[in-house]
């Protein structure tokens, strides 16, 4: 049990509210954990329950806290606010997560509008990317990602037509370009990234429903798999009203 | 018709951009007329435009008096000093301020530390060759782990000093970018127009035995702006072409 002590003369709400904070550096309240209800909390601290009340209050304001309707108060996670985090990492799990899973993590449903496929060659350009001669056939996919109608990201896959041979049978509006890849023991466990921040074109504007040029996160990847093949280049227009990204860099492999 | 999916100027755009960074074919001279580039790829003087158009929004290149010219290839300055690169082409720092002091609640959030460690807040303001400022940075690092003249970082970065004066590698870099507006303040620095959008990098470096590196929140102006997500692997296999 925590004694307060009136060291700093603070008054009592003050008291309570370092003491929680302190219990959220110490690590005894996890990021994401519940904190125990305020009668609770009172009986514990030995105060009334509306001091309690004030310092939760204060520790919500500066966002640390977060009230959720119905089921209590909780410690904001590390670095989550209102907009979506992108975590892209592959270096820590080493293993490929879609966008759809990230979002569906979140409980966020992602409409997935393919805007055409088709298979390619005699691009210089994109054999390069994807460690290919130029007369090698590429499979080209273009979908907006939507959540409940919300454009968020437009992306234009090239996968190497000869290890996704059967790529042009695949209903990506239902289907990830991941899971497809990854039922192809293909999937990404790798990538380097560049991210840019570009003007958004009259056709992005269009599809994303935004004005033109305003500022769009561009982002090209380029992934390798298992087997060490480059299997991915991918261009991606991302809205940054509606994302945050967030990225783990290993340096261990320089 | 068959109509593909990539239109014309958006090939064309890609295949300067091919000559150009992988076969490294300076198109002596066409680059600065829509006239030859438009014979050269047999299209209108109008699409030649729209591909143009593309390089520029990309920063490839910009609108001269005499046509287009080359811009400075884009960096990612932080990613190069993390990995302790060659040094930059004459990026310079303005050190604004260097602090000593503790940790609030806070920096001790964000750096991971206990509350009250001894820590120096750097700032600086970082510009390239052409004295044009491209970033506003504020690294806060371990007292005793930067010693000496604190001017050195006038021609290199925090980062880069802290890993050469430590004999030592990062090994990790937790990272979160976002787009923000600036402060008056902040705009007046950058030579931005008040209210501008910038790109935020916030990173907190690791290393093994320390864990705690370094903290950098950097203020990015977004033309000149790139973030890499370097893999060696990737990028030998591509051979080094990621533009």
């Amino acid at each position: 049990m925590d004694l307060l002590n009136d060291f700093f003369r603070a008054p009592l709400y003050v008291q309570i509210e370092n003491l929680i904070e302190e219990k959220i550096l110490n690590s005894e309240y996890l990021p994401g954990e519940q904190l125990p209800s305020e009668r609770k909390l009172a009986e514990t601290y030995g105060v009334n329950r509306m001091t309690v009340k004030k310092a939760l209050n204060l520790l919500v304001q500066k966002g640390t806290l977060i009230r959720k309707q119905g089921s209590g108060t909780f410690v904001k996670q590390h670095g989550v606010n209102d907009k979506l985090y992108f975590d892209l990492s592959f270096t820590e799990t080493q293993s490929s997560a879609g966008i759809t899973e990230l979002f569906k993590t979140k409980g966020i449903e992602v409409e997935n509008r393919v805007l055409g496929t088709e298979v390619i060659e005699g691009f210089p350009y994109l054999a390069k990317k994807l460690n290919l001669k130029t007369t090698e056939q590429i499979f080209v996919l273009n979908r907006v990602r939507e959540t409940e109608k919300n454009p968020f990201a437009i992306e234009h896959s090239y996968i190497p037509y000869s290890i996704f041979s059967d790529a042009t049978t695949i209903d990506f509006k239902t289907i990830g370009l991941y899971d497809y890849m990854k039922s192809k023991k293909h999937q990404p466990v790798d990538v380097l990234q560049r991210i840019q921040i570009l003007n958004a074109s009259s056709k992005e504007a269009r599809l994303m429903k935004i004005v033109k040029g305003s500022l769009l996160f561009f982002i090209q990847y380029i992934s390798l798999d298992k087997q060490n093949n480059i299997v991915e280049y991918t261009e991606s227009y991302l809205n940054p009203d509606e994302i945050k990204l967030k990225f783990t860099i290993g340096y261990d492999s320089f | 018709m068959f109509l593909s999916l990539i239109k014309k100027d958006e090939e064309i755009a890609k295949d300067i951009i091919f000559r150009l960074f992988s076969l490294k074919q300076p198109f002596k001279g066409v680059l600065t007329s829509e006239r030859k580039l438009s014979e050269h790829y047999r299209v209108s003087r109008n699409t030649i435009r729209n591909s143009l158009n593309i390089l520029i929004n990309l920063g490839i290149i910009k609108k001269g008096s005499k046509g287009y010219n080359l811009c400075a290839t884009k960096r990612d300055y932080d990613t190069f000093d993390a990995l302790l690169l060659a040094e930059e082409d004459g990026i310079a720092n303005q050190i604004l301020q260097v602090e000593d002091t503790e940790s609030d609640k806070e920096i001790s959030n964000k750096i991971s530390q206990p509350l009250g460690t001894k820590i120096k807040i750097i700032t600086y303001l970082r510009r390239n060759k052409n004295n044009v400022p491209i970033s506003l940075d504020n690294v806060i690092v371990p007292s005793d782990k930067l010693t000496g003249d604190i001017w050195q970082l006038n021609n290199t970065s925090a980062i880069r000093l802290l890993c050469t004066q430590n004999k030592t590698f990062l090994s990790r870099e937790y990272q979160e970018i976002s787009l923000q507006k600036v402060s008056d303040y902040e705009a007046k620095l950058l030579n931005l127009e008040a209210n501008s959008t910038v790109v935020v990098r916030d990173s907190l470096f690791t290393n093994d035995t320390t864990f705690l590196f370094a903290y950098l929140h950097s203020i990015k102006i977004t033309d000149t702006c790139l973030i890499v997500q370097p893999n060696k692997e990737i990028f030998n296999k591509v051979g080094g072409f990621i533009e």
